[in-house]
């Protein structure tokens, strides 16, 4: 990817280690390089990280905590199923573009 | 205690939108006084200097942040990207989020924060050797410092600006975090694998970047272990409970605190004692300063700050909002009694003293002044005191509401007002001046450019004492007794009688009335 241009399939939102700098939480997001739609988000969580949760966005009161966009990955690796899918649509997260139009972060 | 990265720390938290200045952290709960120390990576516009980027925090009186570095186009060798780093200390453990902001234009502001919760760091100044730069053509970065101290720790935040790929960390050097953020920049977060700094010695933070990037700024900072406290007690001679030839004693005495969320803050300064007792939000902070003293009771949100001072002191009783700054100035004394919203500050004078008793809304401030005393007593809505660039005066202003006491460019100056309402006694550009307000109303002693003057206002409404008085003059406004007294007694010209009787013009003999004593003077 050149600065500036479109991100290209797969694209890493969130590499997010805890405070041993090894433990952590991942998030890949699988698209359509022409449609931009998403087809997967791939996520990965080491079992003894402190953080549980990837916030996409921020709530009302400006913090990740409370935005509605956000999961906990099972511990491991996981691909998301068409309902997990159908759960971003729902929640306005169909294009890649969508999903990088908040901030994001992992909580506790 | 040896520094640690606290299990609190907060995730990175990156910016993907261009048009948004603002990244914040997850919430968190620090350990109490823990160091905080975000690290910020951004995005600029192409060619563009950015306004400098800000910090706050969720909490309800925020911290005192302290920015370590800031590196952007406006320095050498203006190459695009940011890279900076603050500090401060965790109060309490509450839970909070912390929130940067980028000052790039849009939409060039994407970013990244990874706030890292550092526990057993050096509450008297936890900040060792720290700097920036850039390069404009690098694929990789030997950062090098000189540590100041063993077992420090260093930290290294980096921006590449050409989106070259994640970072990996070299020799030495353990990865925090690295990403793209969209197409916009690549960041890096790294530090020492182990707090492992030699005082003296170099230590080096070593990243890889993606690729030869020609345009990458970077921050760094070495993170401060707290001394052990008893290696130099053991050894001071001037403590009372060493003996030469005899092991160093605990002292029987013993000290139980029992409050709750305590907190403290000493920064940069040398001999500086903070003491906070229980309560929340409770704050004592010295920048710069040497041998300042700072105290802050029970209560809430209070607050003793001394900068850039020497040998300071700055207490705070109970209750909510005081406050006691003293800045630039050597030893200052500021107390704040029992109450709410008091304050006593002192901005680059020397040797002043100011005291503010149980009430509400009292200030006390003396600018540049020297030698300077003020008392406001008991009282409600904001009675100032104030002394401005004045040498060896005294002002004092009792109960009431807006009394006041002010005393510009003179010197030795006295000025007392009473008990009462809007009652006023002023001096500027004189010297050696005395004036008094005593009870009433809108009582008012104003003197301009005299030297050597008395001047009384005593009980009434509407009294005025004003103008410019000559060296060597008497002038008093008002009857305390009944009797009212005009003009010059040597000019010959009298008005109101100090024995119940009324003179009107001159006692000498050309004019007289209203004379009930005999006999009759002319």
């Amino acid at each position: 990817m050149a600065k500036g241009d479109p991100v290209t399939s797969p694209y890493m939102a969130l590499d997010a280690p805890d405070y041993t700098a090894v433990n952590r939480i991942q998030v890949w997001v699988d698209f359509d390089n022409t449609t931009r739609v998403i087809s997967a988000v791939r996520t990965h969580r080491d079992q003894a990280c402190m953080y549980h949760y990837v916030a996409v966005g921020v709530g009302p009161d400006g913090k990740p905590d409370s935005s509605p966009i956000k999961w906990p990955p099972p511990v491991g690796d996981y691909t998301s199923t068409p309902a997990d899918l159908a759960w971003f649509n729902s929640v306005g997260v169909v294009t890649v573009e969508d999903f990088m139009g908040y901030q994001i972060t992992a909580t506790v | 205690m040896a520094l640690a990265i606290s299990s609190a720390t907060p995730s990175i938290a990156t910016q993907t939108v261009g048009t948004t200045a603002t990244v914040a952290t997850g919430s968190f709960t620090p350990d109490i006084g823990a160091l905080l120390l975000p690290l910020w990576s951004a995005n600029s516009a192409t060619g563009a200097s950015p306004a400098a980027p800000s910090i706050t925090d969720s909490l309800a009186t925020h911290l005192a942040w302290l920015l370590n570095d800031w590196q952007s186009h406006a320095d050498a060798p203006t190459v695009d990207g940011q890279a900076a780093a603050w500090w401060a200390f965790a109060p309490n453990a509450a839970s909070m989020t912390v929130t940067v902001t980028n000052g790039a234009a849009s939409p060039d502001r994407q970013a990244a924060l990874a706030l890292q919760v550092i526990t057993g760091a050096d509450t008297r100044g936890p900040i060792g050797a720290h700097g920036k730069a850039g390069s404009a053509s690098a694929a990789s970065i030997a950062q090098s410092y000189t540590a100041t101290r063993n077992d420090s720790w260093g930290f290294l935040v980096v921006c590449d600006w050409d989106l070259k790929g994640p970072m990996s960390a070299g020799a030495g050097t353990t990865l925090i975090g690295s990403a793209d953020i969209g197409t916009a920049i690549t960041y890096g977060f790294f530090r020492r694998i182990t707090p492992d700094g030699v005082a003296g010695a170099t230590t080096t933070l070593n990243a890889t970047l993606g690729a030869t990037s020609t345009s990458v700024a970077w921050a760094w900072v070495e993170v401060l272990p707290d001394i052990p406290y008893p290696l130099g007690r053991r050894r001071n001679p001037y403590s009372p409970l060493w003996r030469p030839g005899k092991p160093w004693r605990r002292p029987k005495t013993s000290f139980a605190e029992t409050a709750t969320a305590p907190s403290g803050t000493a920064e940069a300064g040398t001999v500086t004692l903070g003491l906070t007792v229980s309560g929340t939000a409770v704050h004592v902070g010295q920048l710069s300063g040497s041998s300042a003293l700072g105290l802050a009771g029970s209560g809430t949100a209070k607050k003793v700050v001394a900068l850039g001072g020497t040998c300071a002191l700055g207490l705070a009783g109970s209750g909510t909002a005081a406050k006691r700054t003293g800045q630039a100035g050597p030893a200052a004394l500021g107390l704040a009694g029992a109450s709410t919203d008091r304050k006593v500050a002192v901005e680059r004078g020397t040797s002043a003293v100011g005291l503010t008793a149980a009430g509400t809304g009292s200030k006390r401030a003396p600018q540049t002044g020297l030698t300077t005393l003020g008392f406001t007593g008991t009282r409600t809505s904001g009675p100032p005191v104030r002394a401005v660039a004045g040498v060896g005066y005294l002002g004092l202003a009792a109960s009431g509401a807006a009394a006041h006491v002010a005393r510009v460019s003179g010197t030795a100056i006295i000025g007392v007002a009473g008990s009462g309402t809007q009652r006023h006694v002023a001096k500027p550009a004189g010297a050696a001046t005395l004036g008094f307000a005593t009870l009433g109303g809108a009582v008012k002693r104003a003197v301009s450019r005299g030297l050597a003057v008395l001047g009384l206002a005593p009980s009434g409404y509407a009294t005025r004492g004003s103008g410019q008085v000559e060296p060597g003059d008497l002038a008093v406004t008002g009857d305390p007794l009944g009797v009212s007294v005009r003009g010059d007694p040597r000019g010959h010209t009298l008005t109101g009688d100090p024995l119940h009787t009324t003179a009107t013009g001159d006692p000498s003999g050309q004019t007289v009335t209203g004379d009930r004593l005999p006999p009759t003077v002319t």
